[in-house]
């Protein structure tokens, strides 16, 4: 991602450059953190499932 | 003006039309708009939530409630404005240094709202995933409590994402501006402002210390990670070397003062109580029971001291290298007491201050805290071991005379009683890592358990207890309620302050026995003597001189067992003739029972 991308235009001002690249690398670092966490409960779902079918077949 | 800078074009006269003409968010939301009120209210909201959500730990949730009152104050602006039409009109005298700062705002907000919509896809999961396993028809009743531990480690990480980012960007405005204060002098001046207040416990003190001192290094060392420094460890002065001297008299300045508790507030009380509530609430270890008193029978003993064997029962009290960073793992010193390291002098003065001649209770102690008993600098006047469940204890142990091992439960109906019975004075300080209340399984164990602390506890004296949990028992709903009900008596009761502080990965509690009326007066007396705890009466101790308690030893191999009792014979040594009298201080027991 550009500055461009996120509504910025080069103006020569390091400061702000700097900060649209402190902006644009945290919200890659979250975007990465929440794609972690969302595949993390999936797995923890299909674990459960999977624990009570198994559980219940045994039971049988 | 906030938000919606327009462009970035500031270099010509020429374009400031076109600049006010062209409403270009710098930081835009997904659909490249200005991030919306509405939106910005949605993000209060989550902020909110998890600010809830981490109620057990009151770092994560304070980091939350300031974003939440940031974003208050940007609502409220935002609204005036509106009304106002402000925007216009300042916008015409922007130049690019005088952006910076609004810009740098704008990111910030723009950083909560991202945050926000990380916390919404994470809690949207989380109801996607209950949904699929209702469709599936299947039972998991452990689904939505993992789920939430889960979703806490989320928001811990992904504040600490926007948290480091907001320090980048502060940093970037200071260094924009190009005047004022030095951040080194700033940084400088919060440590040296840094005193512990009159009233303020010492260990709230440290664990506020300890975030400041963390939060300089932060800022000084940006891209390094925290990783456990606080105040006491020597690293930090090579680390921030141009505090050294400040990290040091600040250790010292703790070492050296006298606490001077006054009964907390009743709001503060409450802030405590729904801390406790939260954390009990959140606590989910399957741990294994420690039965209910008195035992069925010997064969449930045996097997209690078998499970207990397999687990971490020779933690010590001094913090080292090699210390791991295991929950079960956490020296005493640092989940207790707020010390890191105690490499430095002035960390061994603070230990010293809290320990030397003190009668030290370790409730569930298993063969732990050898390294202290051992330690020639700091001793207690006693340290008695409540354990039935251990199975053996390292020998040095018992080569120290102040060191006692006795086979009661820290829970048992008749503690207080037997206690008087061996002569064993009431307690300075009170210390239980890992054991109790989390491994009681029964309400009325719980609850006998904080009498017995209240009891136990002498003027002045300090019950520690890590971590805050409770067992879950067969119904945890109802051991919680008994915690609960304990605490809020605690509270309730003038002696007693009940408070709360975060040293390791959970909660530490606190119940100190306040100095009261008369005794009051006399605690900086009373701490120039060697003993403060010290007070079984001297015809008790008549009644029973010559006797030499027996060592409850049931099912667990001691290594004190049949030592000389030295504890007791110091007591009997030292004790002058003193009145009979039961007063606040001794070991209460109930006429009825005594």
């Amino acid at each position: 991602m550009n500055d461009a991308d996120i509504g910025i235009k080069p103006t020569g001002q390091p400061e702000m450059l700097e900060l649209a690249r402190i902006v644009t690398e945290r919200k890659a670092k979250l975007d990465a953190l929440t794609k972690v966490y969302k595949e993390k409960i999936k797995e923890l779902a299909i674990k459960h499932i999977k624990n009570d079918l198994f559980n219940n077949r045994t039971n049988q | 003006m906030r938000g919606g800078f327009k462009e970035v074009y500031l270099e010509s006269d020429s374009r400031k039309a076109e600049r006010i003409e062209v409403r270009k968010p710098l930081f835009p939301n997904s659909s490249g708009d200005e991030v919306s009120l509405a939106s910005l209210e949605k993000t209060l909201s989550m902020m909110e939530r998890a600010e809830g959500m981490m109620a057990s730990n009151p770092r994560g949730a304070a980091m939350f409630r300031e974003r939440g009152d940031f974003l208050r104050e940007e609502i409220k602006k935002r609204r005036t404005e509106d009304g106002t039409g402000k925007e216009t009109s300042q916008a015409e005298s922007e130049t690019g240094s005088e952006l910076l700062p609004e810009a740098a705002r704008e990111a910030s907000v723009s950083g909560s709202v991202d945050l926000a919509k990380g916390i919404e896809d994470v809690g949207n999961s989380v109801v996607g995933a209950e949904k699929s396993i209702e469709r599936a028809g299947v039972v998991a009743p452990g689904f939505k409590e993992e789920a939430r531990f889960l979703e806490k480690d989320f928001l811990t990480q992904a504040g600490e994402i926007v948290a480091d980012s907001d320090q980048k960007i502060e940093s970037l405005v200071g260094r924009g501006k190009q005047e004022g204060v030095s951040e080194e002098q700033e940084a400088k001046s919060s440590l040296e402002a840094l005193v512990p207040a009159p009233e303020e416990p010492d260990e709230k003190f440290l664990e506020r210390a300890n975030s400041i001192v963390s939060s300089i290094h932060k800022r000084h060392n940006p891209t390094e990670k925290r990783n456990g420094l606080a105040l006491d460890k020597p690293v930090m002065a090579e680390k921030l070397p141009q505090f050294q001297e400040t990290l040091y008299d600040t250790m010292a300045k703790l070492s050296s003062r006298q606490e001077s508790l006054k009964k907390m507030t009743p709001t503060e009380n409450v802030e405590v109580y729904k801390n406790i509530e939260e954390a009990l609430t959140a606590s989910r270890r399957e741990v294994y029971g420690a039965g209910s008193d008195p035992l069925v029978n010997q064969e449930e003993r045996d097997a209690i001291i078998k499970q207990f064997a397999h687990t971490n029962q020779s933690r010590e009290f001094f913090p080292n290298n090699d210390s791991r960073v295991r929950k079960d793992a956490f020296p005493y010193a640092q989940s207790l007491f707020g010390v890191r390291s105690a490499d430095s002098p002035e960390a061994r003065a603070f230990l010293k201050k809290k320990i030397e001649s003190k009668n030290i209770y370790l409730f569930g102690g298993g063969d732990s805290v050898v390294d202290l008993i051992a330690d020639k600098e700091i001793r207690a006047r006693s340290i008695t071991n409540l354990d039935p469940f251990v199975s053996v204890e390292r020998v040095e142990k018992g080569q120290n005379p102040g060191y006692q091992s006795v086979g009661e439960r820290a829970d048992g109906k008749d503690l207080l009683k037997t206690l008087k019975e061996r002569m064993l004075p009431s307690a300075d300080e009170i210390w239980a890592s890992m054991s109790v209340p989390m491994y009681l399984e029964r309400p009325e164990d719980i609850s006998q358990l904080l009498d017995n602390i209240k009891e136990l506890l002498a003027p002045g004296g300090t019950a520690r207890i890590y971590p805050l949990e409770v067992g879950r028992g067969q119904d945890f709903e109802a051991n919680k309620a008994a915690f609960l009900a304990k605490i809020k008596e605690l509270q309730e009761s003038e002696d007693y302050n009940v408070y709360l502080a975060k040293f390791a990965d959970h909660l530490t509690l606190f119940i100190k026995r306040l100095q009261t009326g008369a005794s009051k007066e006399g605690a900086a007396e009373s701490d120039k003597q060697e003993n403060t705890g010290d007070v079984i009466d001297a015809e008790i101790i008549e009644d029973v001189r010559g006797g030499n308690p027996k060592q409850v030893t049931d099912g667990a191999k001691q290594i004190t067992e049949g030592q000389p009792d030295v504890v007791d014979a110091e007591i009997i040594e030292e004790e002058k003739p003193k009145p009979k009298q039961i007063t606040k201080g001794k070991i209460a027991i109930p006429e009825s029972t005594g």
